[in-house]
């Protein structure tokens, strides 16, 4: 496994919008972690990223092991190292990446003259290849072209060209698709796909998009209030969902084939990291809750399939 | 059934004219017609920039249209006087897509849900009454009433949204993304309320969203918009005729993994509407693209009774749409 995160705890004061998260992924592969708002999925990337500490939390407990090595208290000039190299990140605003004032292929080349020693020229030359590689037109025209230039799918394609100029083994997608129109979402989408296969990289696609979910990744973990609540293959979580929560969320997405009315919505709302209720965090809204799931906290059973649910009333996988 | 409201080759440009800049015209809407029959809802789908929120506005008349007029159940809107707009405006009714920004962030609920009556200068015999009526209307409850917006979230924000907009009774509610700024569970939630209040109140829905899938769901009919104009109006089970609705339902990802396709990638993107190409403003990206696609503007044209395509090239076999279900049938009977 090049990336396996165990027990990880996220702590931001008193509370702890993160708990007992875990989940690997190797080379060549797709996870999804999906959830909705309050679910921590972008908090868990962050942790990830070794950037907590930018937004006022830590890593209260529990594992990120990338490659054999801890990346959790790893010191900040290490993670310096790692971060943009062989762990890039992908965020939802390409803004939050790109410098709106300069061109957009020097800041594609810093990443590999920073992490690979290339010298000016070599970049360059590195960075026009990623940009046609990402079907960019006229790599050469819009390389000198300043980011407030570009379209929103073309600026998401100069952030993917930055997160591969380092030449990552894992990259963190959080989000990449959510700002952009339906017919970039689908090209960007697409291309993501192609470089993990094509490249045998490892990709975590954060996302609350469950028809994204579908059409890109091959192991899913569901988010809910800061804890994995189920996590298997694509074609299990879509097919056999074992968790409540797993199994209201697919019947709160509009299929074509659906008749009006037929959708049918959760009750209630997710509760804010400072009232997440004792036991099962989904139990107020859950229409199996027991009193065992009042008091007690299910922890993620794994039964002969790599199946594994988070539930006192789920059956066994 | 009657119509309560037609629209009639609606345009609108905005001039852009800087101090230091060229005159420029943008093309917002251009030569929109429709009709909408009482009770039916109908979504206008479009990526950003295709007109699709300026097409609200111009219909509700809060910006005015460069030519074409809007008849409201009978009535040209552009033959009213000021007084009249505002009375008529109690009938036609917003709702945003940011819940956040439609509410002063100062006003309790009970001072937003009192707002339209005061602004109508409407009396009422007793505001607690009203503001817990709407309340139990959207499904919140009533301890909100003294709760301020950033105490609410976005889902209840979103109901006290359409709280204000059904305040005063409305026969028409325009939606402009509703849902586009909520986490899927609780846009179950606010489509599911939509449509027990519609079928309560007998409301008539313009749904705008970029989401096709959600406006197949929802709408009875679907208006196509790209670039400022009309390309497609079908029914919503109908299969599109043109390559851009095409493109557009294959580009929204089925949550179905065994049904994984290769997306029929679209390449290039929107062109401007400040300088609109002279034919189909889909031609550059179009599959089925001709040379008289670029220089000739194809009109909509019906292609059934309820299905109209602006298109030269229109997809085989679309005539006589098949409907969703009628595909899976076919199919499923394939071994």
């Amino acid at each position: 496994m090049l990336l396996t995160v165990d027990g990880l705890q996220i702590g931001f004061g008193a509370f702890s919008p993160v708990d007992d998260v875990a989940f690997s992924i190797d080379r060549g592969e797709i996870l999804g972690i999906v959830g909705e708002s309050g679910s921590g999925k972008s908090l868990t990337a962050t942790a990830i990223m070794g950037l907590l500490p930018r937004v006022g939390g830590r890593v209260m407990a529990g594992r990120i092991c990338f490659d054999g090595t801890d990346l959790v208290g790893l010191a900040e000039r290490q993670l310096r190292r790692l971060r943009g190299g062989r762990i890039a990140l992908i965020t939802q605003n390409p803004m939050t990446s790109l410098d709106a004032m300069m061109p957009v292929g020097p800041q594609i080349d810093q990443a590999a003259r920073l992490h690979l020693g290339l010298d000016r020229s070599a970049a360059r030359a590195r960075s026009l290849e990623l940009m046609a590689d990402l079907r960019i037109p006229d790599p050469a025209r819009v390389y000198a072209l300043y980011p407030h230039q570009l379209s929103g799918g073309m600026k998401q394609r100069i952030v993917i060209a930055m997160a591969l100029a380092g030449d990552p083994e894992l990259l963190v997608a959080d989000e990449p698709t959510t700002a952009l129109d339906v017919t970039v979402q689908a090209q960007i989408v697409q291309i993501l796909v192609e470089l993990v296969k094509r490249r045998g990289l490892a990709m975590i696609l954060i996302t609350h998009d469950m028809g994204v979910v579908a059409q890109t990744c091959d192991r899913v973990a569901v988010m809910y209030c800061g804890r994995v609540v189920e996590r298997a293959q694509v074609n299990a979580i879509f097919e056999d969902a074992r968790h409540p929560y797993t199994q209201a969320l697919i019947r709160c997405i509009p299929r074509r084939d659906m008749l009006r009315g037929s959708m049918q919505p959760i009750p209630g709302m997710v509760p804010t990291a400072a009232a997440h209720p004792a036991g099962c965090r989904f139990h107020p809204r859950c229409p199996r809750v027991s009193d065992q799931c009042r008091e007690e906290t299910p922890v993620l059973r794994t039964g002969i399939s790599d199946h594994g649910v988070a539930c006192h009333r789920a059956d066994a996988a | 059934m009657s119509d309560l409201l037609s629209v009639d080759h609606l345009s609108r440009r905005f001039t852009n004219a800087g101090l230091f800049q060229k005159r420029q015209v943008f093309h917002a809407v251009s030569d929109v017609s429709f009709t909408l029959a009482r009770g039916q809802i109908l979504g206008v789908v479009g990526e950003s920039g295709c007109g699709k929120s300026t097409l609200a506005r111009l219909i509700l008349r809060l910006i005015q249209p460069s030519e074409g007029s809007v008849w409201f159940d009978g009535i040209d809107m552009a033959s009213l006087s000021r007084a009249d707009l505002r009375r008529l405006r109690q009938r036609m009714q917003l709702v945003f897509q940011d819940p956040y920004s439609a509410i002063d962030p100062r006003y309790r609920v009970r001072d937003a849900l009192l707002e339209p009556f005061k602004v109508q200068g409407v009396k009422l015999k007793s505001a607690d009454a009203t503001v817990a009526s709407l309340l139990e209307m959207v499904g919140l409850n009533p301890a909100l009433t003294h709760s301020y917006p950033h105490q609410l979230s976005g889902g209840q924000k979103q109901r006290i949204g359409i709280a204000r907009a059904l305040a005063l009774n409305p026969s028409l509610v325009v939606l402009d993304e509703p849902t586009a700024s909520l986490d899927v569970s609780v846009q179950a939630q606010i489509i599911a309320l939509l449509n027990r209040l519609r079928e309560s109140l007998g409301l008539t829905y313009l749904f705008i969203s970029h989401d096709l899938g959600l406006v197949r769901y929802f709408c009875d009919k679907i208006l196509v918009m790209y670039l400022g104009r009309i390309v497609e109006i079908m029914p919503s089970d109908a299969l599109p005729a043109h390559p851009y609705t095409r493109a557009l339902l294959d580009s929204t990802f089925e949550p179905d993994p065994r049904q994984r396709r290769t997306i029929a990638r679209l390449s290039g993107e929107i062109p401007s509407g400040y300088n609109p190409p002279p034919g189909c403003a889909f031609a550059a990206r179009c599959p089925r693209v001709s040379g008289l696609c670029r220089t000739t503007l194809p009109p909509l044209q019906p292609l059934t009774d309820r299905h109209q395509a602006a298109c030269h090239h229109p997809l085989a076999g679309e005539a006589r749409p098949e409907t969703v279900q009628q595909i899976d049938t076919r199919l499923s009977a394939v071994p």
